[in-house]
């Protein structure tokens, strides 16, 4: 059996823009003051990735 | 598909999906998104990466791809040592150098073998439309939740705690010796290929030369923009707690999830989070690439034993990832960009776990 690029391409986004659109949908309020909010939350970034070294900084 | 076709929807997936993330998210992560896109093409076009280079000086002691990548490590600690220091409201992957990322980059070497690709590399294949690299992500999701289940327990295992060179030997000593020891590893790699092979090309050509610089200079983009390091797998970590939560599991029973930043970009969309927005860059830029120039037209057999092996090495760098704080561009790049000491332990370790990971090819039909 052969698959083409094209069509691995296609499903890639396909899953990564029906993941997206559906936990975009579920975290975000659809009104603007809670989206201006969660704009200052989501640039609250200031921290390691793995998180656990903040937490134990933090203590 | 004709080639002006394929370049319109290479230009509309990159453009569109950039004012999409400026209309949901933020012009930020709008910005991030495109930094990603070009990251992604500029290690296409140029050749840029870790998995194949490496495995080619270790199995036929080529050491051009392997030298390449020494120095775009070399690259980014003259950079970003003095960039972390200087701007303010930037972050570096400082991580605990210990047990945990030993094993986690012992894993992860051999997984990336397996995979055909690490972190971005992966990430590049997927984009191209590689079905191998789809299974290696797919794969690579579950390997990473159950990383997170895990990595309490791993960070308790005996370590130095997060050491940052700088503190011990200062900004300039700490950029001196880091090169100097990428360098002292090359010329190691460059006098075992000639024992074997006589006369080696090892310079990098002109094309791996500017892409290392382009890719450096993209990724201080991504610093000055997020002010955070360029990282990549904890993005996969989060696609899969997000996923299994979206799927009615219980994730924020689970302790990683309950520490600050995993809390945060949980609760949070994920196109607020910074990794994942770099990475669906750099997945959308490789794809408009292969759109571009018609490379997406490409058809390839569809083999099992190569895609058993594409989702068992997905599945262990994703744990691999999560123990070690990162792949080679969260630990290893980044990681010796902030002169974390971990680094280096995950570069010596994941470098055993290439060996192994090469000697296990041969079992699912992969050629060396």
């Amino acid at each position: 059996m052969y698959i083409t690029r094209t069509m691995v391409i296609g499903l890639l986004l396909l899953i990564l823009v029906a993941f997206t659109l559906a936990d975009h949908t579920k975290r975000v309020e659809p009104d603007h003051s809670a989206l201006e909010v969660w704009r200052v939350s989501g640039a609250a970034n200031a921290c390691a990735p793995c998180g656990a070294i903040c937490d134990q900084d933090d203590g | 598909m004709s080639n002006w076709t394929g370049k319109a929807t290479a230009l509309a997936l990159l453009l569109c999906s950039a004012l999409v993330i400026i209309w949901l998210a933020s012009v930020r992560n709008g910005l991030l998104f495109l930094v990603g896109a070009g990251i992604g093409i500029v290690m296409v076009a140029t050749g840029i990466g870790f998995t194949g280079a490496w495995r080619r000086f270790i199995v036929r002691r080529e050491p051009q791809g392997f030298i390449t990548t020494l120095f775009l490590l070399a690259l980014a600690s003259v950079v970003f040592i003095p960039a972390l220091a200087g701007i303010d409201g930037t972050i570096g992957n400082l991580a605990p150098a210990g047990i945990s990322v030993l094993v986690g980059a012992l894993i992860f070497g051999i997984g990336m073998q397996l995979g055909g690709g690490c972190g971005s590399g992966t990430l590049i294949g997927a984009g191209g439309g590689s079905l191998s690299s789809l299974f290696v992500l797919l794969f690579f999701l579950p390997g990473s939740l159950l990383g997170t289940i895990h990595l309490p327990w791993w960070i308790s295992t005996p370590n130095l705690g997060v050491v940052d060179i700088t503190d011990y030997l200062g900004q300039s000593i700490t950029i001196i010796v880091q090169i100097a020891l990428f360098a002292l590893v090359g010329f190691a790699a460059v006098k075992i290929s000639r024992n074997q092979n006589g006369a080696v090309t090892w310079r990098p050509s002109k094309e791996l030369i500017i892409g290392s610089v382009a890719v450096v200079v993209l990724a201080f983009a991504a610093l000055f923009i997020s002010g955070r390091m360029w990282s990549i797998t904890f993005a996969h970590a989060l696609w899969a707690a997000k996923l299994a939560d979206l799927a009615g599991v219980n994730v924020n029973g689970i302790e990683f999830w309950t520490y600050a930043y995993p809390a945060n970009a949980l609760s949070n969309s994920v196109l607020a989070d910074v990794t994942s927005i770099t990475n669906m860059g750099l997945l959308a830029g490789v794809a408009a690439l292969a759109l571009w120039v018609g490379k997406n037209k490409q058809a390839t057999a569809v083999k099992v034993p190569p895609l058993i092996a594409a989702a068992l090495g997905g599945f262990l760098m994703g744990y691999g990832a999560r123990l070690a704080f990162g792949c080679n561009i969260g630990a290893l790049f980044s990681g010796s960009g902030s002169a974390s000491l971990h680094a280096w332990l995950w570069f010596g370790a994941a470098w055993i776990g290439c060996h192994l990971g090469i000697r296990l090819r041969p079992h699912f039909q992969l050629v060396n």
